[in-house]
């Protein structure tokens, strides 16, 4: 009994000591945090100042810690910014587009032919933010995670919507780096870039593209995709207003033209001027019985280059299916738009 | 000598004058290349030149201050709007601004200027130094579209930043435009210094900021950073960060921007608008002076569609009447000496001799407006042509992608957009980096003097004049390199008139008068080709033969209009007496005199004196 009390006695004696040198400290003086931490730390980061000296309290000054600290923190200022921001107008922004196999080419293709591709629209609410490199990273990184989390279905359209909920539950799947696993997800990624930039930052919008090969019920036929972004700021395929159309290749000699790589480059020149065509021009529709010029297919096919700048759309795509020996004079099929998506940043109200 | 003597009844016939006119003479005086920019008469025309921004015109403000537009760039959470609203408040205590409330600039009207809805606030006050009008645009596309419109070009900025947040990724971005839209220096406010306990940290914003700054080419090490709180300021406490920091900021604006140099201290320029010619006179072009002065007599050179040469002003004429110098702002004609009339033509322009280079191919900044500004409704590719109008130039021009653009051939340009191009012109047309100029579409304009012009599609500013195409200049009448000009005058000069047509210029620095023939002498006289020349050193008093001159025409003599000794003179006539047909300038002076008596020249006339003797 006595040893047994022996033992307990020198801890007491520390225990009421100890508490108030905790209080002392952390009331009246707190470790200060050095000039070339809070750099250092903001260097690493880019958190505000004041961010930063407050992890670096919280952390003996420890850079590493503070590191840890800022991490466990974000979510949670990160949350009360973005509440303080919530009611703010986001209408700048940019469209993202990321697609990952664009449809039939030759055998050694990465999908054997299918289409996955999605659209993002990412608001701010200046463009200076929109121009930032960090807001841009996100935007793409977002597209990527659409385009890779959606599976194929059978509805009757080939491009839909994608839920935000789901999109924004989804781990963010970075498109710079496949293999590396971030615990964060869409929502918290916004959050955070919220907490960097201190604008509200917004998903607007998201749709996909997914569709397996048509080469399984046909070998005549073949899916594409063609997409243009204007505006874009940096080379990575966004900017303000984004297109994505669909493509059908029909013809008897299909696979043969597919591995062709003149065909396939000739192709993809008259994709981007399609899709240039549909973001140019105020197109609403393919097409349309009457000279109605927001059908595509009744506008002059201005955007391919000099070669046929008063023919419309329509004709310019045969001309183009049988210049190539796609069909011949009375065949039908050649080449021909499916769907399409057209969106501006800041063209539809929340 | 006799021979002259015996002709010059016939001179004094031809110039239709009587020396007992003489007492009649008024005292002249005409300010030459000396201009105060402080001075009163010059203000209305500097207004008019400040026209073209579009909203400095109803104003309570004088514009005896130099003007400088400023705009604040910043984060939206760093209090900009607070600053600008900070500014008029501490500035409204002096009179010097009107308060702007928070609400009233944050609302960022939407502006149409010309057409081109801008999203841009306005206020302007004015400090101890200058004028300022202050912008703050929400985006960098506002701040881009009012840089090549002109709507409100920004001299200056102040880059606002929030010492709890330091500088934040988009910081980049802010200094970037800057740089986009010209601005050299800039001025940095650090706000909300009453939100940090720490003033070390205020340390570590300066010296990021300074970091940022040289890292995009600004002079990091010596640009202002004023430290303060801007709601402080508003509010009206704590006046040591607030009030305080808010007028060193000011006088931070005042000592470190530059004010751009103003019109009339540019070099001069005048868009030729239309020529005509005048029977017994010459040819005479027609234009509104975009920039400096030129006197009568000056020498100029014609730039652009093709040809430039050099020539000299015989005159000056506004409402009918005659001047001896034309400033920015005045509508005016000028008299060129022995120039046809097809060899100027609407579009050029008539500048001060080497002040700017005919060019053909630049890089410019280019605002396509959208439909519902005016503009196109689809988008166009390289190569595209318009019409380009520079001043009074309308020029077809060939628009392509930078060299190095990916794609080139594939780019599209819509509605809305900001680009740099590059224009290829057919003619060549008198231009320099940040001269502004419309384009509007081909084949819509039928005649170069028609008012009706499409509306521009686009607007633009010329950021790089490159490939400047050298051409070789041709003067009109080659003047001889050996010549010496007079020096010239910077103090107060006197000019009278004789109505035997001598002229005298008297400087009132030097004590000396240069004695020359009147313009209307020169013209009566047809070209001189002999000159009698007086003694140096010779004592002479007014009136006194002192020369005589022989030309095609006729012969006359040259009477002393002042007394004093000749100290210099023009033995230049001797060898090549048509000198004498020229401007004093050009060596076509006879003599310099030392007036003994400096008051002589008020019993001179003025030129307007002079010229009823000689038409009546």
């Amino acid at each position: 009994m006595i040893a047994h009390r022996f033992l307990r006695l020198p801890k007491r004696p520390h225990v009421p000591t100890f508490s108030p040198i905790v209080q002392l400290r952390y009331s009246t003086t707190p470790p200060k945090p050095s000039l070339q931490h809070v750099a250092q730390l903001r260097k690493l980061t880019e958190v505000s100042i004041s961010k930063a000296r407050e992890a670096l309290s919280a952390t003996n000054n420890d850079i590493q810690a503070a590191l840890e600290w800022l991490n466990n923190d974000l979510a949670v200022s990160g949350a009360k910014k973005a509440a303080n921001v919530e009611a703010r107008d986001a209408r700048d922004g940019l469209v993202s587009v990321c697609i990952l196999s664009g449809g039939s080419r030759g055998k050694a293709t990465l999908g054997g032919g299918g289409i996955r591709a999605a659209m993002v629209e990412l608001n701010c609410e200046t463009d200076f933010v929109g121009r930032n490199a960090l807001f841009g990273q996100l935007a793409a990184d977002i597209a990527h995670t659409a385009a890779f989390i959606t599976e194929p279905t059978d509805s009757p359209t080939m491009i839909r919507p994608c839920s935000l909920d789901i999109l924004n539950d989804a781990p963010l799947l970075s498109q710079n780096n496949p293999n590396t696993h971030s615990s964060s997800t869409v929502s918290s990624s916004i959050r955070d870039l919220i907490a960097k930039v201190g604008e509200k930052v917004s998903l607007k919008r998201a749709m996909t593209v997914v569709q397996n090969p048509l080469s399984g019920q046909s070998p005549r036929l073949g899916l594409r995709l063609a997409c243009y972004l204007h505006g874009s700021v940096s080379s990575a395929p966004q900017g303000c207003i984004g297109s994505l159309a669909v493509l059908a290749l029909k013809s008897p000699e299909l696979a043969r033209h597919l591995e062709n790589e003149a065909f396939i480059q000739d192709l993809e020149r008259l994709e981007r001027a399609l899709a240039r065509q549909i973001a140019g021009f105020d197109t609403r529709l393919i097409k349309s019985s009457n000279g109605d010029e927001t059908a595509l297919y009744n506008q002059p096919f201005m955007m391919f280059g000099g070669q046929c700048g008063n023919e419309s759309v329509r004709m310019a795509l045969d001309n183009w299916s049988k210049r190539q020996g796609l069909i011949r004079e009375d065949d039908e099929g050649g080449i021909e738009v499916l769907e399409f998506a057209k969106w501006s940043v800041g063209d539809v109200a929340e | 000598m006799f021979r002259l003597a015996a002709q010059r009844g016939i001179a004094n016939k031809l110039a239709g004058s009587s020396r007992a006119l003489r007492a009649s003479s008024l005292y002249a005086r005409c300010r030459s290349s000396t201009w105060k920019p402080s001075s009163g008469p010059s203000l209305p025309s500097l207004a008019t030149c400040g026209n073209r921004r579009g909203y400095a015109e109803a104003t309570k403000f004088s514009r005896a201050k130099p003007h400088m537009n400023i705009g604040t760039i910043g984060h939206v959470d760093h209090g900009k709007t607070t600053l600008t609203a900070a500014i008029t408040r501490v500035l409204s205590d002096k009179g010097a601004a009107k308060f702007t409330d928070y609400s009233q600039i944050d609302k960022a009207p939407e502006e149409k200027a010309r057409g081109i809805t801008i999203n841009s606030a306005h206020v302007e006050y004015e400090s101890d130094e200058r004028h300022y009008g202050h912008i703050d645009c929400p985006g960098h596309a506002d701040y881009i579209k009012n840089m090549i419109t002109g709507a409100a070009q920004m001299d200056g900025a102040i880059i606002v930043v929030s010492a709890t947040d330091g500088q934040m990724p988009q910081t980049r971005e802010h200094l970037l435009l800057a740089r986009q839209v010209g601005i050299k220096k800039l001025v940095v406010f650090i706000n909300k210094v009453d939100m940090i306990d720490d003033p070390e940290m205020l340390e570590l914003v300066d010296m990021e900021m300074r970091d940022l700054l040289s890292t995009y080419n600004f002079d990091g090490e010596n640009t202002p950073i004023i430290m303060g709180s801007a709601l402080a300021a508003l509010e009206g406490r704590d006046d040591s960060v607030g009030k305080e920091k808010i007028l060193s900021l000011v006088k931070a604006c005042d000592e470190w921007l530059d004010v751009p140099p103003r019109d009339l201290e540019k070099p001069f320029l005048m868009p030729v608008e239309d020529v005509f010619s005048i029977s017994g006179r010459g040819t005479v072009a027609t234009g509104r002076v975009e920039r400096g002065i030129a006197n009568k007599g000056a020498d100029v050179e014609i730039v652009g569609l093709g040809s430039t040469f050099k020539t000299t002003l015989t005159g000056i004429e506004m409402f009918h009447k005659e001047l001896d110098r034309g400033e920015a702002g005045d509508n005016m004609g000028c008299l060129l000496r022995g120039v046809k009339r097809e060899q100027v033509r609407r579009g050029q322009v008539i500048i001060a001799p080497g002040s700017m280079k005919a060019v053909k191919k630049f890089q410019a900044q280019i605002y396509v407006l959208t439909k519902d500004e005016g503009g196109r409704y689809t988008p166009f590719m390289s190569n595209y042509r318009p019409q380009l109008f520079l001043r009074t130039a309308d020029i077809t021009v060939a628009l392509t992608f930078t060299e190095g653009t990916p794609d080139a051939e594939e780019k599209m340009v819509m509605p809305g957009d900001n680009v740099e191009m590059v224009c290829e012109l057919v003619h060549d047309v008198a231009a320099e980096a940040g001269s502004r100029f419309t384009l509007r579409e081909g084949g819509k304009t039928s005649t170069l003097r028609s008012h009706k012009q499409s509306n521009p599609t686009m607007f633009s500013v010329i950021r790089q004049a490159t490939r400047v195409r050298s051409m070789p200049l041709r003067a009109v009448r080659t003047v001889p390199s050996n010549i010496v000009r007079m020096p010239a005058c910077r103090s107060i000069v006197t000019k009278g008139y004789t109505e035997e047509h001598e002229v005298v210029s008297f400087d009132d620095e030097t004590g000396l008068g240069v004695v020359a023939i009147t313009n209307h002498a020169q013209e009566s006289l047809g070209d001189v080709v002999f000159v009698e020349l007086p003694a140096v050193g010779s004592n002479i008093s007014k009136g006194n033969q002192i020369g005589a001159v022989e030309s095609v025409k006729a012969a006359s003599d040259i009477y002393a209009p002042v007394s004093g000794t000749v100290t210099e003179v023009n033995e230049v006539l001797n060898s090549e007496p048509g000198l004498l047909n020229r401007s004093p300038e050009d060596k076509g002076w006879l003599c310099k005199i030392k007036l003994s008596a400096p008051d002589e020249m008020k019993e001179l006339l003025t030129l307007e004196g002079y010229k009823a003797t000689w038409e009546s």
